[in-house]
């Protein structure tokens, strides 16, 4: 896909297409995916960060050399979505490599015990639903999500993207998780469907 | 949508109550309760959830599991031990060598590949040749570079065992001093680097780390520069900056250079002088720290330090130099690191820092403290002052004509920072030290280029002229003197006109004293308006007048017009402590002329402390200062305290630069009172050094002191012939620059009745000690003169050799009695124990025994607080009083 072409489905995207949404979507996965199977194929674990795997992206579909386009804010917001979709799904796949191979990836680590990774992923699946529940009630706050847990981004760096204070990122932040885990605990968050006003 | 109504309504409560100390949520659920109870309880639920994601660090562990562990791997020839530190590019560890090839441990630095380039592998190799070319004492290098299996490049470096710099300093409590040279390393080594076209980009404490035996060494030179530049406001961290440390252009995605790393040492000068970041207080997030760098200055360097003392010496100078390195616009930071070293120096050393803003106060400031006091730099003191009045009354004045005067100044003052900036700029290529004969060529060079008002050309003619004078090259001072005064003639600028007036005036009496001299000083003042904002030209007019009053011999006017210096000092509308000891200081020097060596030495006791309330204690102008008390306690006769303060003086001058000698002045007094001490080959050994100086400057003055103190060296070493032939060097030097019956002439008369009495021909040297008391005894009635009680104790001794012990007995009588005018019980002077030694002598020639061994008693007390136990006069006194 040309640059031109990219930013003009992020464009008809922002302008509430879902079509050029979807297709986006899947144009930013689809590459995410490649360059990520690309690491594992070379290190058996994916040893670059997903802002490194997001910069790489970028650089791969604006043309590391192109001029006409600069908005890497407006690509991060919708890659970063892609990201989430990227991760659950490579988490998901290795849990289950893990169980049929036995914990042969983390044979090396001695730092840090494995069984945290175990306490952590059992969230992933039901996060995305989570994340997809919040991002209805407010995007920013799954944006936020989307770009610290799952790309990396310090808020610092969120703010910057998002123009706004770093202030405001850390406490959408906070107001995010709150939400996520009243989702996780309910699974079926009740002023949403109760609410009339 | 109508759903979503609650949920805009939960998120505006949870806002409401983030925002509360949590110890206030129970009244605040209270008080929502009663308005709502469903929402309540909702709200409950969730701040027990928002304090559990808290604690369980909900979601802050990346999904992706611990980062890459790589203990034990291999990487190249390197084994790893254990992780060094994770930052924004990477991770470093230390490794060990375990191909049997070498012993040694490297830093190897992991580099995240975002940030890197699609071909980042040949990119990395290609930079990482020209990065390991790099090779300072101070700079860590780079030894290799290379791409693991998994495609991740890495980075082998010399491991440094060290601390970071400000940690560093702070474990060692190093005092400014040191820490500033430290600090000057790493400009070195910076400059270095730069010098071979490498940008740091990052520089910041971590990566300036001082191993424990006190090395500095600049870790990860280049590095940052591997990173793709990347135009998008973001990722700092990813691109290798550090907020706090990245320049402001560095921030705006603009590309970094030299000036960049200027900006970041500057922050870290701040950051070892205060101790803060400059940002530090203010900004608590990166986002607020990125923000100040872009739009805020940050507070003086100086106001966040507590001590005292401490921030006296960083107001000023090292203020401005650290302003100018962070200055938010690049092209107002120095341009390279070299260029920030010198003034770094500069700073060290005392010589004017070009950083500081156009105020004439501070070049003044400088040029005292580097030869402050006699007839050194001070108008320079004064006229610059008169910039900083225009300056600080700019905005207060309300009164056309002040205002008008206020921005005369003011632009004088400019034109002064700038010929200064130029001076300073071009001076010393790399490498050279800077010497202020150099600098003042400069200036006059920079001067004949510039375009400036015919007024602003005559105060900077002025001002380099006098620095000529100051570093006693009269050739010099008197040309360009003379050219500021014959362009003075056409300008109506009055501070102009008479600061050109009275500097030429002091420079013309000093080859020869002229009438000439005289009626400049009287044209001088005669120039300036009776008015407080040309207070400080009168005042310094005065001084120079004084000097040149002096000169002449006419030690009341002298007097006179130091205490009127004063006087009008005290109109000038803001204190000034440099100015207020200038003023001290010339008119201990002018109570010293007229003899009044006694208030003269309480006033230089006085002074003395401030040199040290104003940092000074060590700089070339206390040497000075130094000095010139010295030579009133010679006159006081206390030859021991002379000596002491003289040694100090001159070391105090000879340490300003390697290799740099004490002006002949001084050394002539040195050898003078070693002659006195009886130490006289050290005294011969530092008269041909005077010589020697003197002759290079072509001081001619110098020289014929130089000859007058040379020949009493030849008399204790019994060589009359050579003696004489010194004499005869001084006198037509003294004919030419003299005026007939200066008191220096009764000096020639002595020292030449000395080498006839030591010849026997005591008629002779009777003629020739009565021209000297005649020319002290007039001299004294002009103004003062510490000669007559000396030369009548001369006398006294030629009339003993020659056995006529009554005139001997009056003219000491007449001695003591001069000498013990004004003494307080507990003074003593080698020449009362003198005169009361050769009184002994006589009494004791004319049999009256107990009366002589009374005085030789008298006279032990006296010489052995002056001279010393061990002196030959204080012996011959005790072994008086011991066969008597």
């Amino acid at each position: 896909m040309l640059p031109e072409q990219l930013e003009q489905l992020i464009d008809s995207a922002e302008q509430g297409d879902v079509a050029s949404r979807e297709r986006l979507f899947s144009v930013l996965y689809d590459e995410l995916h490649r360059l990520a199977q690309r690491e594992l194929r070379r290190g058996g674990q994916l040893a670059i960060s997903p802002t490194t795997l997001l910069h790489e992206t970028y650089l791969k579909l604006s043309g590391a050399e192109s001029a006409r386009f600069p908005d890497k804010a407006r690509f991060l917001a919708y890659a970063a979505q892609a990201m989430r979709r990227l991760i659950i799904d490579y988490v998901r796949n290795r849990r289950a490599q893990k169980r049929g191979v036995g914990f042969a990836i983390t044979s090396l680590r001695t730092e840090e015990p494995a069984h945290l990774e175990e306490q952590e992923e059992p969230h992933l699946d039901g996060l995305g639903e989570a994340l997809a529940a919040l991002g209805e009630i407010n995007a920013r706050l799954a944006q936020i999500v989307d770009l610290k847990f799952f790309c990396g981004f310090s808020f610092a760096e969120i703010a910057g993207l998002l123009s706004i204070s770093e202030r405001t990122v850390q406490r959408d932040w906070d107001k995010a998780r709150i939400l996520l885990q009243d989702h996780l605990l309910h699974h079926d968050p009740p002023l949403m469907g109760g609410g009339k006003s | 949508m109508n759903q979503a109504a609650p949920w805009t309504r939960v998120l505006a409560l949870l806002d409401e109550a983030l925002d509360l100390d949590p110890v206030e949520h129970e009244r605040w659920l209270a008080e929502l309760s009663a308005e709502d109870p469903v929402l309540a309880v909702k709200l409950r639920e969730l701040l027990a959830l928002h304090a559990a994601n808290r604690s369980s660090k909900f979601l802050e562990r990346s999904p992706l599991g611990p980062a890459e562990d790589l203990i034990a791997a291999q990487v190249g020839p390197y084994l790893i031990e254990r992780l060094l530190g994770r930052g924004g590019m990477g991770s470093v560890w230390l490794g060990r060598r375990n191909d049997g090839k070498f012993e040694g441990r490297a830093a190897i630095k992991i580099l995240e590949r975002r940030g890197l380039g699609a071909d980042a592998a040949s990119h990395i190799r290609h930079e990482a040749n020209f990065l390991a070319r790099l090779t300072h004492p101070h700079i860590a290098r780079l030894l290799d570079a290379g791409v693991r299996e998994n495609g991740q490049p890495y980075l082998l470096l010399e491991y440094i065992d060290g601390e970071p710099i400000d940690r560093y300093c702070n474990s060692k409590a190093l005092p400014l001093p040191q820490r500033l040279g430290l600090f000057v390393t790493i400009l070195q080594a910076v400059a270095h680097a730069h010098a071979h076209l490498i940008v740091h980009r990052d520089l910041k404490p971590s990566n300036v780390l001082v191993t424990p035996e006190g090395a500095v060494k600049l870790l990860d030179f280049g590095i940052a520069s591997l990173q793709v530049e990347s135009r998008a406001p973001i990722e700092s961290s990813a691109r290798g900056l550090t907020p706090g440390y990245a320049a402001p252009e560095q921030l705006r995605g603009e590309p970094a250079t030299t000036t960049a790393d200027v900006y970041a040492l500057g922050v870290l000068l701040y950051v070892l002088v205060t101790g803060e970041h400059p940002f530090g207080e203010r900004s608590t997030t990166e986002t607020e720290l990125m923000r100040a760098t872009l739009g805020e200055d940050p507070d003086l360097a100086s106001e966040r330090i507590a001590a005292a003392k401490e921030r006296r010496r960083v107001r000023g100078d090292l203020d401005a130099i650290v302003a100018r390195a962070l200055s938010r616009d690049p092209a107002q930071r120095y341009p390279t690191a070299a260029d920030f070293a010198a003034e770094v120096r500069a700073y060290l050393g005392n010589f004017p820092v070009r950083a500081r803003p156009a105020t004439r106060v501070y070049i003044a400031q400088k040029f005292a403290q580097r030869h402050w006091g006699g007839v050194l730099g001070i108008l320079l003191t004064v006229l610059m002052l008169l910039g900083a009045t225009g300056v600080t009354t700019l905005e207060a004045i309300e009164a056309h004509r002040q205002r008008d005067f206020a921005r005369m100044q003011l632009g004088r003052a400019e034109a002064i920072n700038d010929l200064n900036y130029y001076v300073v700029n071009d001076a010393g290529p790399a490498g050279e030290p800077i010497t202020p004969k150099g600098l003042l060529a400069r200036a006059e060079h920079v001067l004949e280029r510039q375009h400036l008002t015919d007024a602003n050309r005559v105060a900077l003619l002025t001002s380099v002229g006098q620095e000529y004078e100051a570093q006693d090259d009269h050739a010099s001072g008197l040309r360009i003197l003379s050219q500021a005064y014959a362009l003075s003639r056409e300008v109506s600028d009055p501070s102009a006109r008479a600061q050109a007036a009275c500097t030429l005036a002091f420079s013309l009496s000093n080859e020869s004293s002229s009438p000439k001299s005289a009626a400049l000083i009287v044209e001088g003042l005669q120039a300036l308006p009776d008015e407080p904002e040309f207070a400080l030209d009168r005042a310094t007019c005065l001084e120079w007048g004084k000097e040149v009053a002096q000169r002449a011999g006419q030690m009341q006017l002298a007097l006179e017009r130091s205490r009127e210096a004063v006087r009008v000092l005290k109109q000038v509308p803001f204190p000034h402590e440099v100015a207020e000891l200038h003023a001290d200081e010339t008119l201990a020097s002018a109570m010293r002329y007229a003899a009044r060596f006694r208030e003269a030495n309480d006033a230089f006791a006085r002074g003395w402390p401030r040199f040290a309330a104003l940092g000074r204690d060590d700089t070339i102008g206390a040497g000075i200062w130094l000095n010139n008390w010295a030579m009133d306690l010679f006159y006081l006769g206390r030859l021991l305290d002379t000596e002491g303060l003289l040694k100090r003086s001159i070391a105090l001058e000879e340490s300003g630069a390697p290799g740099r000698v004490a002006s002949p002045t001084r050394l002539n007094n040195y050898a003078r009172t070693l002659v006195e001490l009886g130490r006289i080959d050290e005294a011969a050994e530092v008269a041909a050094r005077a010589y020697r100086e003197a002759e290079r400057l072509d001081n001619q003055s110098a020289i014929f002191e130089n000859r007058l103190w040379g020949a009493r060296i030849y008399l204790a070493q019994r060589d009359l012939q050579h003696a004489d032939a010194a004499l005869d060097e001084a006198e037509p030097l003294m004919r030419k620059l003299l005026p007939p019956g200066h008191y220096v002439f009764a000096v020639l008369s002595a020292e030449r009745a000395l080498i006839a009495r030591e010849r026997h021909d005591f008629d002779d040297s009777r003629r020739l000690i009565d021209e000297a008391i005649r020319i002290a005894e007039q001299q004294s009635q002009r103004g003062g003169s510490p000669f007559v009680p000396l030369y009548l104790i001369y006398r006294a001794d030629v009339e003993l050799s020659a056995e006529q012990p009554s005139p001997a007995e009056a003219d000491l009588h007449r001695a003591l009695d001069l000498l013990r005018a004004d003494a307080q019980p507990d003074d003593y002077s080698v020449y009362v124990g003198r005169a009361e030694l050769i009184l002994a002598r006589v009494l004791s020639s004319e049999g009256k025994v107990s009366e002589a061994r009374r005085e030789a008693e008298l006279a032990v007390k006296q010489l052995t607080q002056a001279e010393g136990p061990n002196h030959p006069e204080t012996l011959l006194a005790a072994g008086i009083t011991k066969t008597l």
